[in-house]
């Protein structure tokens, strides 16, 4: 399949882990954040890296074999939905939900996109009802980190609107 | 992330526009000339 040029960038909704102020891309299990954790199965003394603060981010593929990501038969890339869930999960208290704007090579999927490029725009406003450890400015702290602004859910699918094509499922 | 579905289309897409920050001092007003005293 040939990648079809298209003008605009394309935005999308994603959850991430953050800690001490960065984003991670990872899982929750059992109510803990694991980063990285197809980066921990084949090099388990490498430190998860953040999406960077200021600069943009180019996807790798950790599979055997390696290739460019995003590839359409694997699971790589930059992921994100085209809708914010109606009710966002918040496994964890370091769960926090935002924005992407994704470009370069694209697989568009049924529900969301995996991008070779990504860069979060916006953080939604949405606290787990109990983190003590940061007594409650986790998200005023990433999005300072990242310069972006944290907004209410209506507020941000309007902002996502502005910075590239928001498509419905 | 959970399950994003199968595969559509795939596409090229370009960067995003950054909001323009100045990388420079900003420009200065030449002084404004005296009168010339005769």
């Amino acid at each position: 399949m040939s990648a079809e040029p298209v003008a605009v960038p394309l935005v999308g909704f994603r959850r991430w882990g953050a800690r001490r102020g960065s984003l991670y891309s990872g899982i929750f299990v059992a109510g803990r954040f694991m980063p990285n954790p197809a980066l921990r199965l084949i090099a388990p003394r490498v430190r998860p890296v953040p999406w960077p603060a200021h600069e943009d981010r180019v996807a790798k593929c950790f599979a055997l074999g390696g290739h460019d990501a995003p590839h359409r038969d694997c699971n790589c890339g930059f992921a994100a939905y085209y809708e914010l869930p109606a009710e966002p999960e918040m496994p964890a208290p370091e769960a926090v939900w935002g924005v992407i704007a994704g470009w370069g090579h694209i697989v568009e999927c049924e529900h969301g996109f995996r991008a070779q490029f990504a860069r979060p725009l916006a953080l939604l406003k949405l606290r787990y009802p109990d983190d003590a450890y940061e007594r409650g400015r986790r998200l005023e702290n990433v999005a300072e980190a990242y310069e972006i602004p944290l907004l209410e859910r209506d507020e941000l699918v309007v902002y996502a609107g502005w910075h590239g094509e928001l498509r419905a499922a | 992330m959970g399950d994003i579905g199968k595969p559509i289309r795939e596409t090229e897409r370009p960067a995003p526009v950054r909001p323009a920050t100045p990388d420079t001092e900003p420009v200065k007003l030449p002084p404004k000339p005296q009168p010339v005293k005769s």
